[in-house]
């Protein structure tokens, strides 16, 4: 009777340092926070890799509800900034050290990150207006400013490795280049078809990427045949309601108009 | 590569479901290495407490004795652990004078990491240490810059990434250009002064330790490479400009 009590005593106390154990384990790892999102917004410049991460975080990592990074929110408002400083590719881009194979891959590889980009910010609510307008035209500003740069270099890379960088067959093919990047750059125009899903602070912004954009494309290919953005522009002309994107276009158009006159002068 | 890619909506790729791993924390491995190594600890302290209020005493003793030999073991362990993470003297090798900076390879970071996995992200990271050294004597002062092979570390020995190479050797450019602008300031001294020599390496060192920092600051750990190369000019040429003080040692007695 006496073994026997022992033997209960031991296997009770047994099952309560099994408990114990147990107890502190799911201590320890409910103590261990893991951050629900993580972005390396200590590094100075974000490089391919924390693009695809990033990137990959912020199109599939956010339940359809759960709030996205944005420049209202003073505690993500840094990963936004992060995310669509140019300075993360210019670094890279501008860096006459590094090859032009090397940095036309770089300039490659952003902007396959930039289109993915582009699906970040793109939601709308039940008034069809944009829910992050402001994130999702710094996010435009990103690529096209990226995009000016990746199709210098690539063109650079063209009469670079060219027998005769004067043959009609490497202008043209630079020439192809130029309306490509024009075409794509026409794409910003389009979303004054959308004009009323922008808050006005949106628009200003809008605004403002025709000014610093378009006009930076224009400036550096300037015998280029921008026929086609100039009607693109006057049409929107008539659509926008918008006084500061009216007054943008206006200048767009005149830019080009100017631009012609020299040329043909 | 003629054609650039086309419009950006055209070229449109699908991404797969991205599920981000979840990297155990450290502390958290720490903690149950912790928990396991002395669980038999925990059970005589358990047993020590239950048995104490029946005034049996000898759980206590088997307790005291548990805890004795397992702070015995862990304390050696924690001690040589530290000593490796500091030096690697299972493959030590002796501190380089400046003298043999060209003889510097991958093959001499020695050191070992136990706890840094990656700089920024990158495993694909190495560090080197260096130090000015110093020896005041009666009428003379040494001062010269150390490479510690031992204590530097590099993800990988047969790396052949030179970029990688070439911004960590000019961290120990950058420690034999302080070395020598210490040298110079003392040699400028009209006399020997210990205080005022030490005062000159204590500054020098500081000032060292900032420039350290600033250079991978604006070179970004040699990513920005223009910033790379320019830091490479202004060190080599600060260097020749002070090679009059390459010698360690200085001499006071022609002064006196």
């Amino acid at each position: 009777m006496y073994l026997q009590n022992i033997k209960d005593q031991k296997l009770n106390l047994m099952t309560k340092i099994r408990i114990v154990l147990f107890a502190l384990l799911c201590v320890t790892l409910t103590n261990c926070k893991t951050e629900k999102h993580k972005f390396p917004i200590d590094k100075r410049y974000w490089d391919l890799n924390d693009y695809d991460k990033v990137v990959l975080e912020l199109n599939y990592g956010y339940k359809a509800d759960e709030k996205l990074p944005a420049f209202r929110d003073p505690e993500t408002r840094i990963i936004v900034e992060k995310l669509t400083d140019q300075q993360n590719f210019n670094i890279v881009l501008d860096d006459n050290e590094l090859g032009l194979k090397h940095r036309n891959e770089v300039a490659e590889k952003f902007f396959s990150e930039w289109k993915d980009m582009n699906n970040i910010y793109d939601a709308l609510d039940r008034k069809d207006k944009y829910l992050y307008d402001k994130e999702m035209l710094a996010v435009w500003h990103f690529g096209l400013e990226l995009q000016l740069k990746y199709f210098k270099l690539g063109n650079d890379q063209i009469k670079k490795n060219a027998d005769d960088p004067n043959s009609s067959s490497v202008k043209n093919n630079v020439n192809t280049n130029v309306s490509t990047l024009i075409t794509n750059y026409l794409i910003y125009l389009s979303e004054i078809n959308n004009e009323k899903a922008f808050t006005e602070d949106g628009k200003v912004k809008f605004a403002d990427g025709i000014d610093q954009y378009f006009t930076a494309l224009i400036e550096h290919y300037p015998d280029a045949d921008y026929s086609g953005m100039k009607n693109k522009a006057e049409l929107m002309l008539k659509k926008s309601e918008s006084d500061k994107i009216k007054s943008s276009l206006n200048k767009l158009i005149e830019l080009i108009a100017s631009k012609k006159e020299t040329k043909n002068n | 590569m003629d054609i650039l890619s086309c419009l950006y909506f055209g070229c449109m790729g699908v991404a797969g479901y991205y599920d981000q791993p979840k990297k155990m924390n450290d502390y958290l491995i720490l903690t149950l290495i912790f928990l396991v190594y002395f669980s038999p600890v925990f059970y005589h302290l358990y047993l020590a407490i239950k048995e104490s209020n029946g005034g049996n005493k000898i759980p206590l003793k088997k307790f005291k004795k548990f805890l004795k030999y397992s702070i015995a073991v862990i304390i050696p362990i924690i001690i040589g652990f530290g000593i490796l993470t500091h030096t690697n003297f299972l493959n030590y090798e002796r501190p380089f004078t400046f003298d043999k900076y060209n003889q510097i390879t991958f093959e001499n970071f020695r050191g070992l990491e136990f706890f840094k996995k990656s700089l920024y992200g990158n495993e694909r990271f190495a560090y080197v240490v260096t130090s000015i050294e110093s020896e005041i004597n009666h009428n003379s002062v040494t001062v010269q810059s150390l490479f510690y092979p031992s204590r530097s570390f590099v993800y990988k020995k047969n790396t052949n990434n030179i970029e990688l190479l070439t911004h960590e050797k000019y961290h120990i450019k950058i420690t034999e250009l302080f070395a020598r602008k210490a040298k110079e300031q003392i040699s400028k001294l009209n006399r020997f002064e210990k205080d005022k020599i030490q005062g000159i390496i204590r500054e020098t060192e500081k000032e060292e330790r900032e420039f350290q920092r600033e250079y991978d600051y604006n070179t970004f750990h040699s990513y920005v490479l223009s910033e790379q190369k320019r830091y490479e000019k202004k060190v080599d040429s600060l260097l020749n400009v002070l090679t009059e003080y390459k010698r360690p040692k200085i001499e006071f007695n022609d002064k006196n």
